[in-house]
């Protein structure tokens, strides 16, 4: 690394952050009941991630991708994965992501997860482990992005002086992928529940720098099982493919959640058709459940006949027996999440619990052992942040992109949340924080 | 073989004009292995293109969109259906997994879970489900009027009260817990009134019907089945969305005779 | 699959292009006509802001002159603010970052956020605020550089067009000036079919004539005023 050209971007922080301010980088939140937008505070020490490092990540990745990809079809048509016993029934269909609508329908290209974002933390011995799965929409691109091409314009200097790959090819990715598998040549949509949800900059930047129509709820309608766009002259413009950003249980009213104002009705069935395709596809919620996660590396081992390149963080499911006495056993070590909760919530150390509530948490694993996952707390590598003007270390995930289109691709970069206080673990956005670039070096 | 005629119809008044109108319908009979259909019809009004389709149970749906201003919607569904004895055999595998995990409106309840313990006896498999049904009965009193759509099994079940769904929903809670994969109905039976609920519980390869309400355990003739999934929320006849600040009132009517 | 490249605009989004068009248009302009009415108040008699809140229709909600400075510039709940005005316009335009590109939209948060500062801070003197007319400039100037799809610059256009006629009858302009403004909103929607409503088109083009205008007449500037705010269908 270049030091001098180093201390260049990263006395650079505040220029960059009025940068994002400018462009309107912001995500929005809740708090009491009323919506606020904030900023999303941008540190300016990059998370560099080696060329060798990388090539490790990226292989491990798409093995991951694709195992769940193959899974998520396999659930949705013959279950040799159930059938062969890998995976116990109950789990696969007690699990609220599990979607009896998409029973028998395989989405265009027959790919599920489009955009997989994975998230991974790094022990202190280097070692990636993996977080979580969110196959259905993470977020998070857009920020390391529009940094991305910010620092580059306020800093050239440490660009040019160290081999950082280009990590401006995102909407590249994502546009290739969205022609893939648009069904009829129709225009491609990002759907989004509109103004008012946390991540609405990144639906609307993604529109731009893919040229896909950005639809709110009611401009997209379905008729004789097309999916169209009415414009001001009540033209209808065929659509083909829909990247969505509202989730399944709000995607259609007429076959979901009724009470929806957000969705489209009748997609279910445009979709059934193969009249549409859906991005990510609907059903996912199956593969990123808390619970399968658990059998992620077996699934790896069952499609692709391959070991695990990634590994998950150790993990216990209560449900099985001997899982079950060692997490009683060890409860006020390991960290226990419902789950049933998402966005870093539901997540509960042992080790920061009074006995009661351990005792109230036992408790409430023997009367629900399907609803816990345990996990051995994993010795995080923190990453140096700028406190003021001053490093410190807090802890870290990478949230990283993976792309399945023609081929599945990992984006050679990622987002870098973590956490501003010193004693938290979690690092969701949701929850405070902020993000840092990921750099991954050309060699 | 025993033939019904059939006739359904809902009137829906709005009380402004409303526009836009999504409609999803579940209100046709099925056809399977001891029910078919001489003929069967759909009015609808106003009138718009109709899609015929499935659900994900491989119910029969009808569905479409009327664009256009209006203040009233209704649909009439009639017929001939034509049936054999109760019971048609399982159509996928894994629904023997699948109906046995506890639904939404199904959870069950310690009360509840007590109550199996208590009625189980040494019975096992169907003769359980038919044992259930008959103690569900019992112990039930049918009020209308002291539930709604959203009720859960275990609600109804703590104020011993509900109409045919909640029988439903709290039989199929019993057996799902006992291991018997069991599925909510929805559908008409003879004489006047509205749609009525019921269950099916797989016996061995065949789903076999139970009526909670009317204690019948050996289910025959006379039940038109409409729809089947986990619970209630499964199976509505009528879904909709409209656009427009409209209170809507709705009048149902069912004739189910047998010729 | 090769997919079209869709340029469709929904009702909704044509809708606020209109609107951010008339916002941005109104916070320029009053920013211009806060200046002319702060100097004329040098030397009147320190009540020269009442005229002021009588032409936008606005009850004296503010007891003193500096109340009023304050007021018109910062107060959110005034809707006749600076501070509101940019509020709204960014309403709009944060939700047509791809329509407009994200270094358009960049202008108007800009305003915003030197507005906020400036309200933080307490600023009176209002050529601090040069920087909120100038990224406006920026804004149309952006617009007019990056924005290739006519629809969109002339609905924009239309806004911004109606809007200044409005606050120039408002303020009693002379005839030439709202006059061209008008002539030039009828070129802008040449090509956009239906976006007028003709009648009430019909009677603007017979009130705005160098014989009829009145504006001194307040039951001849209410008519095209209503007039005007109605003669787009959107």
């Amino acid at each position: 690394m270049k030091e001098v050209f180093m201390d260049k971007l990263i006395e650079s922080r505040d220029t960059v952050n009025r940068w994002l301010e400018r462009f309107g980088v912001r995500f929005g939140i809740y708090k009491n009941g009323t919506f606020k937008e904030q900023l999303f505070p941008f540190d300016s020490i990059p998370r560099v991630i080696s060329a060798a490092d990388w090539a490790v990540l990226e292989k491990g990745l798409i093995q991951r991708v694709d195992a769940l990809n193959r899974f998520l079809y396999d659930v949705y048509h013959d279950k040799h994965i159930i059938r062969d016993g890998v995976i116990p029934a109950e789990f696969v269909y007690s699990s609220k992501g599990y979607t009896p609508e998409c029973e028998g329908i395989t989405p265009p290209q027959g790919i599920y997860s489009h955009i997989s974002g994975i998230d991974l933390v790094q022990a202190k011995d280097g070692g990636w482990y993996i977080l979580e799965d969110n196959l259905r929409i993470p977020s998070g691109a857009s920020y390391p992005m529009i940094a991305r091409t910010i620092t580059r314009k306020v800093s050239p200097e440490t660009f040019q002086e160290n081999n950082v790959v280009d990590s401006r090819n995102y909407c590249e990715l994502l546009k290739a992928m969205m022609d893939h598998v648009n069904v009829n040549g129709g225009a491609n949509v990002i759907l989004t529940p509109g103004r008012y949800n946390s991540a609405f900059f990144e639906h609307s930047y993604l529109a731009e720098k893919t040229g896909a129509l950005l639809a709110f709820p009611g401009d997209l309608v379905v008729e004789h099982d097309q999916v169209v766009y009415r414009d001001m002259y009540n033209e209808r413009h065929l659509v083909g493919c829909i990247y969505r950003r509202v989730s399944d249980e709000y995607l259609d009213p007429m076959a979901f959640e009724p009470s929806s104002l957000l969705g489209v009705p009748h997609l279910m069935q445009a979709y059934k058709k193969g009249n549409v395709a859906l991005v990510n596809a609907l059903g996912n919620g199956v593969a990123d459940d808390k619970g399968i996660y658990y059998f992620v590396p077996k699934m790896i081992e069952y499609y692709l006949h391959e070991t695990p390149i990634l590994h998950n963080a150790p993990t216990y499911l209560p449900y099985f027996p001997a899982d079950y006495q060692y997490i009683l056993d060890n409860l006020e070590r390991l960290v226990i999440k419902d789950v049933s909760e998402a966005g870093g919530y539901g997540v509960v150390f042992g080790r920061d619990l009074t006995p009661e509530k351990l005792e109230e948490l036992k408790r409430l694993i023997v009367e629900e052992p399907r609803r816990w996952i345990a996990q051995e707390v994993i010795d995080f590598k923190d990453l140096e942040i700028l406190e003021g003007d001053e490093r410190v270390e807090r802890k870290a995930d990478l949230r990283a992109f993976v792309i399945s289109g023609a081929t599945t691709e990992v984006w050679r970069s990622g987002l870098t949340r973590f956490s501003r206080n010193p004693d938290s673990f979690v690092v969701n956005s949701s929850q405070g924080g902020g993000f840092k670039d990921t750099w991954v070096m050309k060699e | 073989m025993r033939k019904y005629i059939y006739n359904y119809q809902t009137i829906i008044h709005f009380d402004a004009k409303v526009s836009q109108q999504s409609f999803l319908l579940r209100c046709m009979p099925c056809v399977n292995a001891c029910q078919g259909v001489g003929h069967r019809d759909l009015f609808l009004y106003p009138s718009a293109d109709l899609v015929y389709g499935a659900d994900a149970w491989r119910n029969p749906i009808q569905y479409g969109t009327i664009a256009g201003l209006h203040d009233s919607f209704v649909f009439v569904s009639s017929g001939e259906a034509r049936l054999q004895p109760y019971g048609m055999p399982l159509e996928q595998a894994y629904y023997r997994d699948l109906f046995v995990v506890e639904s939404a409106r199904t959870v069950l309840s310690r009360p509840l879970e007590e109550f199996l313990r208590q009625k189980r006896g040494g019975l096992r498999g169907f003769a359980l489900a038919q044992a259930l049904a008959a103690e569900v009965y019992a112990f039930m009193s049918y009020t209308p009027g002291t539930t709604t759509l959203a009720t859960t099994a275990a609600e109804a079940f703590g104020q011993r009260q509900g109409v045919c769904q909640d029988y439903a929903h709290i039989l199929l809670a019993l057996c799902r817990a006992a291991g018997l994969p069991a599925r909510y109905v929805n559908g008409f039976i003879t004489g006047l009134g509205t749609t009525h609920a019921w269950v099916e519980v797989l016996d061995g390869d065949v789903w076999r019907g139970l009526d909670p309400t009317n204690n019948v355990t050996e289910m025959e003739y006379g039940y038109i089945k409409i729809a089947h999934g986990r619970d209630a929320a499964d199976c509505p006849v009528n879904r909709g969305i409209f656009s427009g600040n409209a209170c809507q009132q709705t009048e149902v009517r069912i004739i189910v005779e047998e010729i | 699959m090769t997919t079209t490249v869709c340029n469709a605009i929904s009702a909704t989004k044509a809708n606020r292009l209109y609107w951010l068009g008339r916002y941005a248009e109104r916070v320029y302009l009053s920013l211009h006509l806060l200046r002319k009415s702060y100097d004329t108040m040098i030397d009147g008699a320190g009540q020269g802001y009442l005229d002021y809140y009588k032409r936008l229709d606005a009850s004296s909600v503010y007891p003193d002159k500096l109340s009023f400075m304050l007021g018109y510039m910062y107060d959110e709940k005034n809707p006749n603010s600076l501070l509101s005005g940019i509020e709204r316009a960014n309403d709009n335009a944060i939700v047509l970052r791809e329509e407009i590109m994200s270094e358009t939209l960049s202008y108007i948060q800009l305003s915003l956020v030197r507005l906020k500062e400036a309200a933080a801070a307490g600023t009176t003197n209002i050529t601090d605020l040069q920087c909120i007319t100038d990224y406006l400039l920026a804004f149309w100037g952006s617009a007019e550089e990056r924005i290739y799809d006519d629809t969109i610059r002339a609905l924009m256009r239309i806004g911004r067009l109606v809007e200044n006629i409005d606050m120039h009858l408002r303020f009693d302009y002379p005839f030439y000036r709202v006059k061209e403004s008008f002539e030039s909103l009828k070129r802008c929607a040449e090509d956009l079919e239906g976006i007028f409503d003709t009648m009430i088109l019909a009677h603007v083009d017979e009130l705005l004539t160098e014989e009829e205008y009145c504006p001194e007449n307040l039951e001849y500037k209410f008519m095209l005023l209503k007039y005007v705010n109605h003669l787009v269908l959107l």
